[in-house]
């Protein structure tokens, strides 16, 4: 299974995902129609890359009224059938987290679907903020993130004991 | 672990459905009284308006263990024995029961009760016979008695099929249970626009058949005609048959944070229930869909054996009125504490700050994450830096500091 992985650190707000989604999604270049939203911090120069978490257990299906979201448990993405949709907006006001919201239009509900299986998001991140990895290598990533991180306390401990 | 759940809508089956993934082995049972299988009340608006594409996309998942035994109407509990006795003469044991049965509408005025030309809107038949009155009556205007959550919705409904409506409204606003005058004011003035009349100050004293319609005379002496009544004037839990119970009940059954009635092994969740407030500290009733879903969940875990907390509840409602998005919670329809407002156009506005907190809000049009309103006040995260985000309905979850995302609570 693979995910969404998103390196705040390397995101240099030039919401070219943006960009990139909507044009994925709708054939048109609409920041609002995106799936992902890099929020901009001007104060500390900032971004932060946002996309759906695709919950384990999902709130948005969970008070879904008509099952239109369901979990895929092949893939892990939460999916929305448009068909089955009211549009009863029960699902937006569930995610705590923002990430399944209303079009441009304020009508109509829109998630992030790893368009599929290849996502188009992070085909145009040149800094690789954004990327689509296996489960099992990011835990290896993680890992080897977090030892390098414990050796360079470990260092200054050292030098400070010295 | 022989489990019983009493009522099988959206909170019963979420119930089942916890039980059947935390204990595989209990013994499940469902019981609804109603003939057909359980489906979703809320999407009921939807059914009307077209907008829900099948009838079928409106039935709930089924369980995929759990017994469910359609038209069993329970009429009494003993608690002592651990015994449930339904109207159809058959008694079912259990050693853990759930309760949630829902809320029934309200009708005040006794003698519009049983008259067939005077609906109410809560179940699937309900739906089908004004479906009914509209194609077959001469007059398609419909009667809406109350402009609460309801009707509003049914009204939407209509002016999407282009049928006019007339609100009868016995206080002088619309929606008064949610949104403040103002708010009132700018949802009237779409209802207006979509065809809905709107008649304050009045209500309905007699409904008399005529024909392929109803004459109605309000109490004024005014008489108007439509194709039928429709009494939206709110629900009451379903709770007449635990009168001979010792299970504490208000308005409705009182539960603890987990979900536990007065009585031990017995557990209530969804529109019956009453709970705790986050803002008002107080027991009132949440009658919501997603209260109902989360509120099941966590009684069903508590029930396997697990002591999982309720978090205290803020109500809060979103729905589509007339082309606007109306998302509204906590403090809503009065002003209280710091009172923002922002009125442009066809969008309102209104933010209600307690000590840095956000303890009630109104949007009527754009509100780009509602659930982030809703998690910042379920949560009481400082929101005191972000007013200015917060008015204009733009607040965003990544705003936050970090700590304060590792308590997410919805």
């Amino acid at each position: 299974m693979r995910v969404l992985m998103l390196d705040q650190a390397k995101c240099t707000g030039c919401r070219a995902c943006e960009y990139a989604c909507s044009f994925e999604h709708t054939g048109k270049f609409n920041p609002l129609d995106s799936r992902i939203k890099v929020n901009e911090f001007w104060e500390d120069l900032t971004f932060v890359p946002s996309v759906c978490l695709q919950c384990e257990r999902a709130y948005c299906e969970e008070v879904c009224p008509t099952s239109a979201l369901t979990k895929n448990p092949e893939t892990g993405v939460v999916e929305l059938e448009k068909e089955k949709c009211i549009g009863c907006k029960q699902c937006i006001v569930a995610c705590p987290w923002g990430s399944i919201k209303l079009d441009h239009t304020g009508k109509e509900v829109i998630k992030c679907d790893n368009c599929g299986g290849d996502p188009a998001c992070i085909k145009v991140c040149y800094p690789d903020a954004l990327s689509y990895e296996e489960v099992e290598d990011i835990t290896n990533v993680k890992v080897l993130e977090t030892a390098t991180r414990l050796k360079e306390i470990a260092k200054d401990l050292v030098k400070g004991g010295a | 672990m022989r489990y019983l759940i009493v009522g099988a809508s959206a909170a019963g089956l979420n119930a089942a459905r916890t039980l059947e993934s935390l204990d595989p082995q209990g013994e499940i049972t469902i019981l609804s009284a109603e003939e057909v299988f359980p489906y979703s009340k809320m999407s009921l608006p939807y059914l009307l308006s077209n907008k829900l594409k099948k009838r079928d996309y409106l039935f709930l998942p089924s369980p995929s263990k759990a017994n469910l035994m359609l038209g069993q109407r329970v009429v009494d509990i003993d608690v002592e024995r651990k015994k449930v006795e339904t109207g159809q003469n058959k008694t079912f044991s259990y050693d853990k029961l759930l309760i949630t049965t829902g809320a029934e509408p309200y009708v005040p005025d006794m003698e519009l009760e049983g008259s067939p030309l005077v609906l109410t809107v809560r179940n699937l038949s309900d739906m089908d016979k004004l479906k009914d009155k509209l194609n077959k009556s001469d007059v398609k205007r419909v009667i809406l008695s109350g402009a609460g959550l309801v009707n509003s919705e049914i009204a939407d409904a209509l002016a999407e099929l282009n049928i006019p409506g007339t609100f009868v409204i016995r206080s002088h606003r619309m929606l008064s249970q949610i949104v403040d005058e103002e708010g009132s004011e700018f949802i009237a003035e779409r209802a207006r626009e979509n065809g809905m009349e709107l008649i304050t100050g009045e209500s309905i004293a007699k409904v008399q058949e005529e024909g392929d319609h109803a004459n109605i005379f309000l109490t004024s002496g005014k008489v108007i005609q439509g194709s039928c009544v429709v009494v939206g004037k709110g629900v009451r839990p379903s709770i007449d048959f635990l009168e001979r119970t010792p299970i504490k009940c208000n308005t409705g059954i009182l539960v603890n944070e987990y979900m536990e009635t007065s009585v031990k092994d017995v557990y209530a969740a969804g529109d019956v229930t009453e709970s705790k407030d986050l803002i008002s500290d107080e027991y009132e009733m949440h009658a919501l869909w997603p209260v109902a879903m989360e509120q099941s969940r966590i009684a069903a875990t508590n029930m396997v054996g697990y002591s999982w907390k309720y978090p205290k509840e803020v109500s809060r409602n979103i729905v589509n009125l007339f082309g606007e998005v109306v998302f509204t919670g906590g403090i809503s329809k009065e002003d209280a504490y710091e009172v923002y407002k922002e009125k442009e156009g066809r969008s309102y506005h209104k933010i209600l700050v307690r000590d840095g907190k956000l303890v009630g809000f109104i949007f009527v049009g754009s509100v780009l994450n509602p659930g982030v309103y809703l998690a910042a006040m379920k949560n009481q995260w400082d929101v005191s830096h972000l007013l200015n985000e917060a008015i204009k309905g733009a607040l965003s979850y990544s705003m936050f500091k970090a700590p304060m995302r590792e308590v997410v609570n919805i």
